[in-house]
């Protein structure tokens, strides 16, 4: 590997159409591949074309519409996808120098499941993942998006969810034995951006209700990468977006939190891989 | 001297939702002339660490309500393999009945229980015959036609 930066955006957009946002973040990131979730509102047809002002290349990468996971790229080599089902999408992207599988995901809300069924479809995710890594002989995974869990929680840590990890220097050793079973770890990066009060936000969603526990910020839109991956993943680079510099658009109200009311109440984030 | 009673398999071996998915699997391989395949696609959910944890009962909490889900993908081998997980089938395997049937379809809400055969089927011709799911199966055979089509070209020219 060698040579090519690959710049990705995630965005949960909430049905809202946000094609200019969504242009004007493509040009100012110098986005390669973009993934949406929750497209029903969005006007595909006319993002592909603006888009293409920004760089022609730009095309859609799903074979049929789905609007939970929508993935649109200019991605140099070639793009096969693989796989799609309800929650998530996996794409193989490979040219002379790159092979890797990119997985977009949209898990079931917590208004909709509860931390045990969570860890539930995490299970049965990752065990349809690794399936396809197999198939497709490569460790050399990328999974993003919305997975409507914080970092800490179960789906995210637990060996049977997505086994992604905040230490670096322990998920490089690949994977660990569990009652003689050999798991395989995925490293998160996001947990190193959630609650940094240095940081213009401290998650990418808010929400607050009056039970006795309530996180407030929250990280559900995360990036997480098989550690063979860890060298070609500049950390600084993985931020949550607040703003557009050249536009000017805020995406977040005057107490800083997203603004649902224009735009969503999720935040995107974006992130680079120079393989 | 045989004594395990009346233990037959080869009768038992019969589990009613698993013979219908199969049933509309060789129906839409033959609607598509095999362009398109399906494959029943089984992933085990519980937890491999459950029975030797050292909290059995923390664990036991976690504990899937249904500990298998058996997707229906639709395969197109002329398309590299994609894959196009129709719905999902969450089951017991001890018991027949009930099961969820899980799919994007609006047609029949998420996670729609089915406490019998019936409702099973009658969930499951709403999903089969939306609208969603046959443009989904279109675009996917035409596509996987027109790639054939174009290799068995490049084939007689070479």
């Amino acid at each position: 590997m060698g040579g090519n930066l690959i710049q990705f955006l995630f965005w949960n957009i909430r049905k809202k159409n946000t094609v200019t946002e969504l242009v004007d973040l493509c040009r100012e990131y110098n986005v390669d591949v973009l993934i949406l979730s929750e497209t029903e509102g969005l006007d595909v047809n006319s993002l592909i074309n603006e888009l293409k002002s920004v760089n022609e290349d730009f095309q859609i990468g799903s074979l049929i519409s789905t609007e939970r996971i929508l993935i649109i790229h200019a991605f140099p080599g070639l793009v096969t996808p693989i796989k799609d089902s309800k929650h998530f999408s996996v794409y193989r992207y490979q040219n002379d120098n790159v092979l890797f599988l990119l997985v977009g995901v949209h898990l079931p809300s917590k208004r909709e499941k509860n931390e045990k069924d969570q860890l539930s479809y995490a299970t049965k995710v990752i065990r349809e993942i690794e399936d396809l890594e197999k198939q497709f002989n490569t460790l050399e995974t990328v999974i993003v998006g919305d997975f409507n869990m914080n970092p800490f929680e179960d789906g995210m840590v637990s060996c049977d969810g997505f086994h992604a990890i905040m230490c670096k220097e322990t998920a490089l050793a690949q994977s660990r034995k569990i009652d003689g079973y050999k798991k395989y770890f995925f490293y998160n990066p996001s947990w190193h951006i959630h609650g940094k009060a240095t940081h213009e936000t401290l998650g990418s969603y808010y929400y607050r209700n009056n039970q006795s526990i309530v996180h407030f910020w929250n990280m559900f839109d995360q990036v997480i990468i098989r550690p063979k991956l860890i060298e070609y993943f500049p950390l600084n680079d993985l931020k949550i977006i607040t703003h557009i510099n050249r536009t000017g658009i805020k995406l977040v109200n005057k107490k800083g939190r997203p603004d649902a009311s224009r735009y969503s109440d999720h935040l995107p984030i974006t992130f680079k891989l120079t393989i | 001297m045989d004594l395990w009673g009346n233990l037959n398999l080869k009768d038992d071996n019969h589990h009613v939702v698993i013979s219908i998915l199969q049933e509309q699997a060789k129906l839409l391989e033959n609607k598509t002339e095999s362009v398109l395949k399906v494959r029943l696609e089984t992933v085990n959910l519980l937890p491999k660490m459950i029975s030797d944890s050292t909290y059995p009962s923390l664990e036991k909490q976690k504990k899937p309500r249904y500990p298998i889900a058996t997707n229906f993908n639709i395969v197109s081998p002329g398309l590299d393999n994609y894959t196009y997980t129709l719905f999902t089938v969450y089951h017991n395997p001890e018991t027949e009945f009930p099961v969820e049937l899980d799919t994007s379809i609006e047609e029949v809400a998420p996670h729609t229980p089915c406490d019998n055969e019936r409702e099973f089927l009658n969930h499951l011709h709403l999903v089969l015959s939306s609208e969603k799911v046959t443009n989904a199966i279109k675009t996917i055979y035409s596509k996987s036609k027109t790639l054939k089509a174009e290799v068995r070209k490049s084939d007689f020219f070479f």
